[in-house]
């Protein structure tokens, strides 16, 4: 009994390590690109506000609250983000415990 | 596996649920109202930013509807479960002294009138800012 309890008790570890690896490789994978193109999108207007200015399309007020409004911007994907992670939280969590139940039914059986 | 041992099991699996249990959600789950509403609700914001170009006592009638309409929404995600991120992102987007929605809000009513420039380049934010709480709903899981 010792010995199919530490079978089981292996299997299910094993598969909650494989399991973490695959639920936030693709996460993270996520997270880069959304970094990303956060930092290019942020980069291009500023290029096109400061040409608007110069042109006297914006004026400097007009520019400070759109820098403002992209920081703000950027508050809120960051909550996405933080998000995205509990959910990824939530379907690893489900995923142990169909793995658990998995390895117990298949030692039962 | 010998049929003594079953209960032995069996007891092993109990324990194995009890600490499953505590394996609450940290998210509320996918909700399609949410989306219907957020993509509803920035077609009606960014119309009422385009009206910035005319002065502001011109159009109370239009911003109150859509301004209700926004708390409304804003008062249905508060009955919903472990959502702090999507109220979070709406707090934001709707805070008179941040720089989205609200405070564009604040700025055409104390200044009159907004430029077209300023305007189509700030609906530009506050359309993403409602993409990514959509984006966020989407991610959910559908139950």
């Amino acid at each position: 009994m010792a010995s199919d309890i530490t079978t089981l008790l292996k299997t299910i570890q094993d598969g909650i390590t494989e399991l973490a690896t695959q639920s936030f490789k693709e996460y993270i994978k996520d997270i880069g690109n959304d970094s990303e193109s956060i930092y290019q999108a942020f980069k291009g207007d500023i290029e096109r506000w400061s040409i608007e200015v110069e042109n006297g399309d914006l004026s400097l007020e007009d520019l400070e609250f759109l820098i403002k409004g992209k920081k703000d911007l950027i508050k809120i994907t960051v909550l996405t983000q933080k998000g995205a992670a509990k959910i990824q939280l939530d379907k690893f969590k489900q995923g142990v415990i169909d793995l658990i139940f998995s390895s117990i039914k298949s030692v039962i059986k | 596996m010998k049929q003594k041992n079953k209960p032995s099991l069996i007891i092993f699996f109990c324990f194995l649920l009890c600490g499953c249990a505590l394996l609450t959600p940290t998210i509320s789950d996918f909700d399609q109202y949410t989306c219907m509403q957020v993509t509803s609700l920035k077609i009606d914001v960014l119309n009422v930013m385009d009206s910035a170009i005319n002065n502001y006592t011109s159009q109370t009638k239009l911003t109150s509807e859509v301004n209700l309409n926004l708390k409304k929404f804003y008062e249905y995600e508060k009955t919903r479960p472990k959502n702090t991120e999507t109220l979070n992102q709406l707090d934001i987007l709707m805070d008179t002294t941040a720089n989205l929605y609200g405070g564009f809000m604040l700025r055409w009513k104390k200044k009159g009138q907004l430029g077209l420039v300023f305007i189509k380049e700030q609906e530009k934010l506050v359309g993403a800012a409602f993409d990514e709480i959509v984006k966020l709903e989407r991610k959910k899981i559908k139950k």
